[in-house]
């Protein structure tokens, strides 16, 4: 998602508006591969923490971090009240990683399962504003 | 692999030896005003230099660097750096500066306040000026004290211009690390050790020398 100052959110709602800015991207972040796949001036940053901060100084004009991120660290009762998200640049599916040979992967997708099919995995995803980014059954 | 890992981490090499090389030219002197300051008669100059150097020796540089570069737009609601990658060079140099300058003011004050009175008397009796005396009799005295604790602080500078990744300045840690996201490698990281060791080495023999050179005269 694109993160910009939220009195200048209505200006930037898609991607021509954009293309100008300078963005802080995390270093090797999907974010960063797409925003250079569009040709756009960018800063890469330790992390998505930091590509806030740079927005919030002034010192990127916007910044590209996950819709999580975004919905967590974003808005009343943080330090980036006045920063807002308008529009992604692309979509991504996430998924849990383990070593390989672990059990624990059959164990989460179980959980995974049993929980969409109560219902519980959507109130998870209410309770971080992720109603609408968990996948269809 | 290897040379493209070595290319890069060469760029960030030399990103590292800028940091250095500005921070020794600006420290340098801007911790001798600062040692005249704490040592200043007028008390209110005095009092607030020794607040300010205990203000910056006593936070992490790196905090320094954050509150350096993100803080006039953060704080002030302007940001003094711009977007550019210039800007984050300069705010990193006057970071380091700053910081080191508050060190080196108070290896110069320990260095000139150990020099014994006696010789600053003695200029006085042949008639030399405050000026004359500190330039011709103090002077060298605190060069030749102060060479080892700054040796120990030069080499910490090459260390330290790490410190500057955390506001996006590509040195080499930066360049090594990027190679862990980019190619799942880890070791370039760990091969920045070696350009680390390689000068800091350098710098240890040509102080060792610098310390043989003055010593023609005991203080």
């Amino acid at each position: 998602m694109v993160v910009v100052r939220a009195d200048q959110a209505d200006q930037y709602q898609d991607e021509a508006s954009v293309a100008d800015l300078v963005f802080a991207v995390e270093s090797g972040s999907a974010g960063e591969a797409v925003v250079q796949e569009l040709g756009y001036e960018n800063v890469a940053v330790q992390n998505q923490a930091a590509a806030l901060m740079e927005v919030a100084a002034g010192t990127a004009d916007a910044c590209v971090i996950d819709l999580m991120m975004a919905g967590a660290m974003i808005g009343e009762g943080t330090s980036y009240s006045d920063l807002t998200y308008t529009l992604p640049l692309n979509s991504e599916k996430y998924g849990v990683g383990f070593r390989k040979g672990s059990d624990l992967a059959a164990e989460l997708n179980k959980f995974f399962s049993e929980s969409y099919a109560d219902g519980s995995m959507l109130e998870y995803a209410k309770t971080y504003g992720m109603q609408e980014s968990i996948l269809a059954q | 692999m290897f040379q493209t890992v070595l290319a890069s981490l060469n760029e960030g090499f030399l990103k590292t030896l800028e940091i250095f090389g500005l921070t020794l030219v600006g420290a340098f002197p801007l911790g001798l005003i600062l040692a005249f300051g704490s040592t200043s008669p007028f008390r209110p100059l005095k009092y607030l230099v020794k607040f300010i150097v205990w203000c910056v020796r006593g936070t992490p540089l790196m905090l320094q660097l954050l509150i350096i570069y993100y803080g006039p737009g953060l704080i002030l609601g302007n940001n003094w750096w711009g977007t550019s990658s210039a800007g984050r060079f300069t705010a990193a140099v006057v970071a380091f500066i700053i910081n080191y300058s508050c060190y080196f003011s108070e290896i110069y004050r320990g260095g000139i306040e150990g020099v014994p009175k006696g010789q600053s008397e003695a200029g006085q009796v042949l008639g030399m000026t405050k000026g004359q005396i500190f330039s011709r009799v103090i002077f060298l005295q605190v060069i030749k004290r102060i060479v080892p604790p700054m040796g120990n602080e030069i080499i910490t500078l090459v260390k330290d211009t790490s410190l500057a990744r955390v506001i996006a300045v590509y040195e080499v840690i930066w360049n090594g690390q990027t190679f862990i996201k980019a190619s799942g490698i880890i070791w370039p990281l760990f091969f920045t050790g070696v350009y680390y060791l390689l000068f800091s080495g350098i710098l240890t023999l040509l102080l060792g020398r610098l310390e043989k050179k003055l010593d023609f005269f005991r203080v």
